[in-house]
């Protein structure tokens, strides 16, 4: 039989790097079978395509305001003087070639990585695997969640458009209103008083560089953990899931299931461009100051910030030399709060429920009563935060006024969260235990190793 | 996959049939992947619709899952397997030092405030990011005339019966704590309005900036005199001062000084005297 290139080639490269042995143990490497393992996966595979998209636009993009010419395919703004940083997404969209593929795929993507971000941290907070030893995972999550929703809203400061002059203004008032050092801290951020030139700029370097670098950074810690510590599992009926780990080895079959995994979110991603037209900058128009519109929202996972900015009502006092006010409550005070809490709920349920064991097999979300009805209760305030966003168009739809939406908004927010907490809650207590008795002694993998 | 890697089981396995239909679609999925690729390469150079294009890559996509899965399918296994997980917590030998307990943990002490001196020193060009802070001023002036977003200097006349319009100080166009809007009433202003800075029995100017998050305050409704803010639905009185009457506004827009000149233009007898846009942290 006579040897191929390729297995010359292999074999002289392990001759030199001797990496057939580690290699084969990356290729046993288990992986959990069951799809919710894969949401993870799916946050890597859309980074991946934001980047390497994202590497494209880069080169087409300009970060600068001042006024320049466009001359090109757009029926719309030729001939017109568009600040520079929006006549080159233009050009990008009417007159290079893929240009117009290029920029929606990023930005669907770039909505899938955060989804799945959000999508598998419920996963993870609802069945536990937060617990010891996976703390540091946990946080190191949920900095690449707050990463990724930098990564998306400075990203939607680029095109320059209205919607980007109003997000920039609603943020530089978020900084000025943090007590005693927030104009400081403003004047910093944005190179002065609003609005520079700098702070475009700014906001490029964060975006294509500062930002994808930490995420990049992180998700390969994230991963590193993960083959260090292993993956938790479900519990297995014939496995004692605390001392073994079962599932797919790396190769082939996990490797296969990633790989078709790309391609669907690939497919999935192209779809979604072609059905929603996710570049809209032709709708908008360069910003200019003075201007404004409604449809001026951040994108979606920060609307409950801009919802709570709608409804709750007005306040503002002195207090011991400094103001404090519903803007700083609803854009600093709410954020740090719901992320504060983040952060620390894995030390506040083990300081509850002490547990000294490593725990590697996951709760069934309905086995803990607590958590899930906290989860529910947050993620219900966060909803309606969400809609709440949309009084206004809510309104002109049905055909109310927009002072009674809110109202109905100033109601449910402080009550629905607690009343479909505690029925969560209540129906995950009353339920009998799904996952219970995990931790009998158990293992065919013992009694018969050579299955 | 073999066993040879210490612990490492396989506890489940499944062959599957060596069958040639197989190939066979294996095959036609690469053909229909590259006819795909070519169709998409050639919308591009035609420079068709882009939904074509980026359709013709989402064939390509499809077709070629289905034969890499297939491709596999066929070579290798089914397998479910376990491996031991590792011990987290071993303890190990710290290496050994020679200096006393007692001494050591003033040194390290020492030493741990010096590299944090140095830190703190890395956060020292923070400070050239942006200058002092200082509070916002404006263009507005005794005798500064109004001038429109069109470019336009502005008498009184120039607005019609519940017009209004958007103006800037003259030299000062599309500037952000100056921006200005300037409305005739449909009705009387009353207290709070300054009515000595109310022109032409009902043309008044008020800060455009809104005074709860600093959004335009884009929309002038005649039938109640308001002014309303499409970001987050504040809206003010502007017969009365502007005093907010619905939404997350706490303060009224602070009102502009106005008169007519010798000329007959629009002008601001002075700057505002409150504070223009959302509250500041520091007084």
């Amino acid at each position: 039989m006579s040897t191929s290139m390729f297995e010359l080639f292999a074999r002289n490269i392990d001759r030199r790097l001797a990496l057939s042995r580690p290699g084969r143990k990356v290729a046993n490497k288990i992986f959990p079978h069951h799809w919710s393992f894969l949401l993870g996966e799916i946050a890597l595979i859309s980074f991946v395509i934001v980047v390497l998209t994202g590497i494209f636009l880069t080169m087409f993009y300009r970060p600068h305001i001042d006024p320049v010419l466009y001359t090109g395919a757009s029926a719309v703004y030729e001939g017109a003087e568009l600040p520079a940083a929006y006549a080159s997404l233009v050009i990008l969209t009417y007159d290079v070639p893929v240009g117009d593929i290029f920029r929606r795929v990023h930005r669907f993507s770039a909505t899938v990585f955060v989804a799945s971000i959000i999508i598998h941290g419920a996963r993870i907070f609802l069945t536990g695997a937060f617990r010891k030893p996976r703390e540091v995972n946990y946080i190191i999550g949920l900095l690449l969640l707050l990463l990724g929703i930098g990564a998306v809203f400075t990203g939607q400061i680029l095109p320059y458009d209205v919607i980007a002059g109003i997000t920039l203004r609603i943020t530089y008032s978020f900084l000025l209103s943090i007590p005693y050092v927030g104009p400081q801290l403003a004047f910093w951020v944005f190179g002065g008083e609003f609005l520079t030139a700098d702070v475009l700029y700014r906001m490029y370097v964060m975006h294509i560089l500062i930002i994808p670098a930490g995420i990049a950074a992180l998700v390969t810690i994230h991963l590193a953990l993960v083959v260090r510590q292993r993956h938790t599992q479900l519990p297995h009926p014939r496995v004692d899931g605390r001392r073994w780990i079962v599932g797919t080895p790396m190769w082939p079959w996990q490797f296969v299931i990633s790989t078709s995994l790309f391609i669907v979110i690939v497919l999935g991603v192209l779809l979604a461009s072609i059905l929603v037209p996710w570049n809209d900058t032709a709708l908008h128009g360069p910003y200019l100051i003075g201007n404004v519109s409604n449809a001026a929202q951040p994108m979606w996972s920060l609307l409950w910030v801009e919802g709570a900015l709608r409804i709750i009502p007005e306040f503002e006092f002195e207090l011991l030399g400094t103001v404090i006010s519903q803007v700083f409550v609803v854009g600093v005070v709410m954020p740090g709060a719901l992320f504060g809490g983040l952060f620390l709920y894995p030390f506040l349920e083990r300081w509850r429920h002490p547990v000294h064991e490593p725990q590697h097999v996951l709760e069934h979300p309905l086995d803990v009563p607590l958590r899930f009805g906290l989860f529910w209760a947050v993620s219900t305030g966060l909803f309606l935060f969400t809609i709440a966003a949309m009084n206004d168009y809510i309104a002109r739809t049905i055909w109310i006024d927009v002072e009674a939406v809110t109202w109905f908004f100033r109601i449910t927010v402080p009550t629905l969260p607690i009343v479909v907490g505690a029925v969560a809650a209540w129906y995950a207590a009353t339920h009998e235990p799904l996952w219970g008795g995990q931790h009998e002694e158990r293992s065919e993998v013992e009694r018969d190793p050579h299955a | 996959v073999t066993s040879d890697d210490e612990g490492f089981r396989i506890l489940h396995r499944r062959v599957p049939e060596d069958v040639r239909a197989n190939d066979t679609t294996v095959v036609g999925a690469s053909a229909i992947t590259v006819v795909a690729v070519v169709v998409f390469v050639v919308a591009v150079v035609l420079d068709w619709e882009v939904e074509l294009q980026m359709a013709a890559l989402a064939v390509a996509a499809l077709a070629f899952l289905v034969g890499f899965r297939r491709y596999f399918a066929a070579a290798y296994p089914q397998i479910e397997a376990a491996e031991p997980r590792p011990d987290l917590e071993v303890e190990v030998e710290p290496i050994r030092e020679i200096m006393p307990m007692s001494r050591r943990r003033v040194l390290t002490r020492t030493l741990a405030a010096a590299a944090g001196a140095i830190g703190l020193a890395s956060l020292v060009p923070i400070a050239s990011l942006g200058p002092r802070y200082r509070p916002p001023v404006t263009g507005w002036g005794p005798g500064v005339r109004l001038r429109s977003d069109k470019g336009e200097l502005l008498r009184p006349e120039d607005i019609p019966d519940a017009g209004v319009a958007m103006v800037w100080p003259d030299g000062v166009p599309r500037e952000e704590h100056g921006t200005v809007i300037l409305i005739r009433l449909t009705r009387e202003p009353e207290s709070p309005t300054r009515l000595e800075w109310v022109v032409d029995g009902g043309l008044v100017a008020y800060s455009k900036v809104c005074t709860h998050a600093g959004c335009p305050v884009g929309l002038y409704r005649p039938a109640d005199n308001a002014l309303y803010c499409p970001c987050h639905q504040a809206q003010f009185d502007a017969a009365r001062g502007s005093i907010p009457i619905f939404g997350p506004a706490s303060r009224p827009l602070p009102q502009l000084p106005l008169d007519v000149d010798d000329e007959g233009y629009l002008v601001a007898t002075g700057d505002f005297e409150e504070l223009v846009g959302p509250p500041r942290g520091r007084v």
